[in-house]
């Protein structure tokens, strides 16, 4: 009897050895998550159900569900300003993801085609991804102002935008966030794309030439469908950043008054900036309506990567 | 594949230099708006014309608005951040890459979803934390909260991946500890994904506005902090000193891209195999 | 190509290094008000008990170590060369006081910390949009000892009200601005304007507008674009006819009296470049005598200095000759922190008593040029030497307050800046861009709850 219960017991106890290692091992990093990001996140999200602002001093009560009636009402100041930046995201992440996609593929394809210099424009196609997003925004700005401005004039050549100020317009403005963007981040995405493509083999084309399949058919039945693991990656890396955008338009926008914040008629406002504004207006409320707009948008944030998730696992 | 003609090399080196253009000009007008006389209209200079010029202009941003301090500070707290973060995240990419254990799933899962809170969502009450462990305003206020990073720990996962479980057992039949492997065999083949980690994440922490401009006062002058005050309204700088401010603050993160562009790419290359 | 790669790396290596090492010559100086290095031992940033103790205990140098945020200007150059001229002064004759740090903060890194609620200064200089948010959410130093009734005299009236709320003073004004137009009088001169001709009144503008056009020249940017700055200016023309105010939460301001405003607006548009104030490009364009009139601030002025340009100050003009004058004025005030230890306190409000003084505005107003909130010194006529004082003077007697300072929070002016762009292009007209103005107001202050 002894003999037979002692084995099991040390082979329990050397797995239990074994996790306890293992749980070692990952200690540092909880430790510090836990401290410095879900500790914080959680007081976040039990503060977006209290009337805290800047003036509460510590005197904080419980309203419930309060601050997300009122931000998604539509009744209100900053309620009008949330819904129309939630509009304004609506257009701007499919739009810059598309653009952005599209761009960093045809860059693949053109640089697939390049054998010498091929280091040289991948370098160089990735370096605007390096300069901080407050160079970018601000250089744009100068080749955006309206009539002088180099690339405005450009497109005011070809018909687009004539005599618009772009940072202040509607649609335009989103597009003007949308080129800084893509402007900065095509050379990420582009190097994770030409890499894919390398991988794959030669021979399937020219299978397909064989068959006589033209360009635009190899793209579609043999470069798409192979690429699809790492466009998925960065599809997910795409919406998760495009939908928290905040830097770009805050610097376009930026009057130095938070009312102003998101250009006129909010037509460059985003959801992260108008937390932000509700933070500094010091109203009622002020900092709970934040942070029920940030687990709001986190939600979408969520939702929109778990319906990813779902889709790929259904096609495969 | 088949050969190009003469015509079709030309046709792909001409779309390759008008986007090699585009990413780059912008970049030049860094330089030519800061090396230009002031005379210059600085929005529509597209050459430099007066170096001795732009090199008072950087003179100026590194004395009085103090650049260059701000340079060392952030240098410190980035570096600082990085050696951290390489531990603890080389440590977790280890447990996650080999091992099965109770409760992975959930854990790992909760890593992937840090990656999609917004900090802004709990930047305050993070500070107000902070501040009562006495933290604020130093090296490690700064850079603790900047450790944790999920991103991090997915590009070391994705460099471990190819590696057999075989190199751990058998190291384990002779007699090696847990961490004594880690240390001796993993980390070795980890090279690579530690310089890329490392390379990402000093872009990445160097460029840091938020917590920084939060957490730090008068002993520690986060660059992004100073750049982002110099563009307050109501002040006015001379326009080519911002820009000369800029261009050093552009250069560490310039410099260690040029310099290990290679692994860069392998990273970013790298962390898009999993998906 | 590698061989170049690595060129260009070592030649960037020993850029950055040249740039840390004059880094390190340049930084000190302008940062610390105290040389002492005793001063700054200790944790982060002081703020009350354990570090107010450990001065009180009476270490070898005894006294306190105040820290006081400013706008990150004053720190820099010749401003930040006077507050370490005033803090040098001020410890040596107070014994109790061993030395201010001076800390580059703004409006909104302030208001940060503020919601924190922890890690404060002992004093701070900021708007005065934000005053009573601060009486609000912080525990203020009473100043009310400093202002005897002839102090209280000695400021602008207006100023002495907002800063006055529930039996108690909460902060010093202390500097001021209003928008201001400057004029490239080369510009003027090829368009065949008199240089001497004062801006008296908008037709006045309007025709000398016309003229620079006429000559080829743009006349001036887009005055509904880049925020409330330019929009708000010229509604403050008005604000003698503005009955401002907020009564059962809707303001007391009828979309009659703003109508003015957006025809003039739009009147504007016809001359502007379609660029906006603060764009870089407009201010490039002036200096390079391509453009006219520009609206800007009174901290504009060194850039033009710099640019050599030959050019003139005028306030945003009345409508009729002699009437009220333009500009929205905004007001920074200097607050102290309650710090809980009583000898602090008495330190601070001694500091912020020097900051109220006739001799300090007086001198900030005469080296860095910019307008003080102390009506004794903008009429001084030994400070009124610049032709940029004598019209900020005039400037501050006219125009509006941004918001009703200290007993609001609203900024209400600034709801111009979302109305005028679509008033300028002719999307809607000028009586409906007075409606949607007053609508967008009263939203603000029903949000605000007031």
């Amino acid at each position: 009897m002894r003999s037979k219960k002692n084995p099991v017991k040390k082979e329990k106890n050397l797995k239990f050895q074994k996790y306890l290692v293992n749980y070692l091992g990952l200690l540092p990093f909880f430790v510090l998550f836990v401290v410095f990001v879900l500790y914080p996140f959680f007081y976040g999200i039990v503060m977006s159900f209290t009337d805290w602002s800047v003036s509460s001093r510590g005197n904080v009560n419980f309203v419930g569900l309060e601050n997300y009636k009122y931000v998604l009402s539509g009744v209100g100041t900053s309620s009008v300003r949330f819904l129309a930046s939630l509009k304004n995201l609506l257009i701007y992440v499919p739009l810059t993801l598309l653009i952005g996609l599209t761009l960093s593929l045809v860059l693949a394809l053109i640089l697939s085609q390049i054998k010498r210099g091929y280091s040289f424009f991948r370098g160089a196609w990735f370096a605007p991804y390096v300069l901080p997003l407050f160079i970018c925004a601000g250089i744009w700005q100068w080749f955006m102002t309206t009539n002088t401005g180099l690339v405005a004039s450009f497109f005011a050549k070809l018909g687009i935008g004539v005599g618009v100020d772009w940072s202040s317009t509607a649609i335009y403005a989103i597009f003007l966030v949308i080129f800084i963007d893509v402007w900065n981040s095509v050379g990420f995405n582009f190097v994770m794309i030409s890499a894919g493509m390398k991988d794959i083999s030669p021979e399937l084309y020219e299978a397909a030439e064989l068959d006589g399949a033209s360009t635009i058919q190899k793209m579609r039945y043999i470069t798409i469908p192979m690429l699809e693991p790492i466009l998925f990656v960065v599809i997910t890396y795409g919406f998760v950043s495009a939908l928290q955008v905040y830097d770009i338009p805050w610097i376009l926008s930026g009057t130095g008054d938070y009312n102003n914040i998101g250009g006129p008629g909010q037509c460059m406002l985003f959801p992260v900036m108008e937390m932000v504004r509700n933070i500094y207006l010091g109203a009622n409320s002020g900092l709970g309506r934040a942070t029920a707009e940030g687990v709001i948008l986190m939600i979408f944030i969520m939702l929109i990567t778990l319906v990813q998730f779902k889709v790929r696992k259904k096609r495969y | 594949m088949r050969s190009q003609s003469f015509l079709e090399k030309c046709f792909w080196y001409i779309l390759a230099s008008i986007w090699t253009l585009v990413a780059l000009f912008p970049i030049w007008v860094l330089f030519s708006g800061t090396f230009s006389k002031d005379t210059n209209n600085v929005t529509q200079t597209y050459f430099p014309n007066s170096i001795s010029n732009g090199i008072e202009k950087v003179s100026e941003a590194l004395s009085t608005i103090n650049i260059g301090q701000a340079t060392i500070d952030t240098f410190i707290y980035t570096t600082v951040t990085i050696v951290g973060l390489l531990i603890i995240s080389s440590l977790a990419a280890y447990e996650f890459s080999f091992f099965n254990f109770p409760g992975k799933k959930v854990l790992f899962s909760l890593v992937m979803i840090s990656m999609m809170m917004p900090m802004i969502l709990y930047v305050i009450p993070l500070y107000r934390m902070v501040y009562h462990m006495g933290l604020s305003d130093t090296v490690l206020g700064v850079s603790l909260p900047l450790m944790v990073s999920a991103l991090s720990v997915f590009i070391m996962m994705q460099f471990l991946e190819g590696l057999p479980i075989s190199i751990i057992e058998s190291a384990r039949i002779d007699g090696a500890g847990h961490f004594r492997i880690f240390v001796k065999i993993v980390l070795p083949l980890m090279r690579n994904g530690i310089l890329t980690t490392t390379v990402l994440m000093f872009m990445k922490t160097w460029g840091q506005y938020l917590w920084p401009s939060l957490v730090t006062a008068q002993k520690i002058r986060p660059i992004s902090v100073v750049i982002a005050n110099m563009l307050a309204p109501n002040f006015w700088v001379d326009s080519r000193v911002k820009l000369a401010a800029m261009l050093v603050a552009m250069l560490p993160p310039m410099l260690v891209y040029l310099l290990f562009q290679r692994y860069v790419i392998e990273g970013v290359t790298m962390s898009s195999v999993k998906g | 190509m590698k061989r170049l790669k690595r060129v260009a790396c070592v030649v960037l290596a020993i850029a950055v290094s040249l740039a840390m090492l004059t880094g390190c010559s340049g930084s000190g100086s302008s940062l610390a008000a105290s040389g002492s290095g005793s001063g700054s031992a200790g944790s982060a940033i002081r703020t009350s008990g354990g570090a107010a103790k450990a001065g009180d205990n009476g270490s070898s140098d005894g006294g306190y170590d105040l820290v006081f945020w400013v706008y990150s200007d004053a720190v820099l150059n010749d401003q930040g060369k006077l507050f370490k001229q005033w803090a040098d002064d001020f410890c040596a004759e107070n014994d109790d006081v061993n030395s201010i740090t001076f800390v580059g903060k703004d409006d909104a890194d302030l208001l940060t910390s503020l919601m924190a609620g922890v890690g404060l200064p002992d004093m701070f200089f900021a708007s005065a949009r934000d005053c009573m948010k601060y009486e609000q959410a912080i525990d203020l130093l009473d100043l009310s000892t400093i202002y005897d009734n002839d102090t209280k005299g000695s400021f602008y009236a207006n100023t002495m009200d907002a800063v006055t709320a529930n039996d108690g003073m909460w902060a010093v004004p202390f500097m001021s601005y209003v928008p201001i137009i400057f004029r490239n009088l080369d510009v003027m001169k090829a368009a065949g304007i008199d240089a001497s001709e004062q801006l008296d009144d908008w037709d006045t503008f309007f025709n000398e507008c016309q003229k620079v056009k006429d000559a080829g020249y743009d006349a001036t940017t887009s005055w509904a674009t880049g925020g409330y700055y330019a929009p708000g200016a010229v509604l403050a023309c008005d604000a003698e006819n503005l009955t401002v105010g907020v009564k059962d939460g809707k303001t007391t301001v009828d979309p009659s009296q703003c109508e003015r405003t957006f025809e003039t607006i739009q009147k504007l548009e016809t001359y502007s470049n379609g660029m906006s104030y603060s764009d870089d490009a407009a201010a490039e364009a002036f200096k390079t005598n391509k453009l006219a009139f520009l609206l800007a601030g009174p901290w504009n002025e060194p850039d033009y200095v710099q640019a050599g340009v030959n050019y003139d100050i005028q306030l945003v003009p009345p409508y009729e000759k002699g009437g009220w004058t333009g500009g929205l004025q905004g007001w920074d005030f200097m607050y102290g922190v309650n710090t809980g230890d009583p000898g602090r306190n008495d330190a601070i409000v001694r500091w912020l008593q020097k900051m109220a003084s006739y001799d300090v505005q007086k001198t900030f107003a005469q080296v860095i040029g910019r307008s003080v909130l102390r009506e004794d010194v903008m009429n001084d006529p030994d400070v009124m030497q610049t032709n940029m004082l004598k019209v900020l003077s005039t400037g501050l007697n006219n125009g509006m307050m941004q918001m009703e300072f200290g007993h609001s929070n609203v900024f209400w002016a600034s709801a111009i800046g979302d109305v005028a762009p679509s008033v300028a292009t002719g999307k809607i007209t000028s009586a409906d861009g007075a409606k949607a103005f007053v609508d967008s107001v009263n939203g603000l202050y029903a949000e605000a709850g007031e």
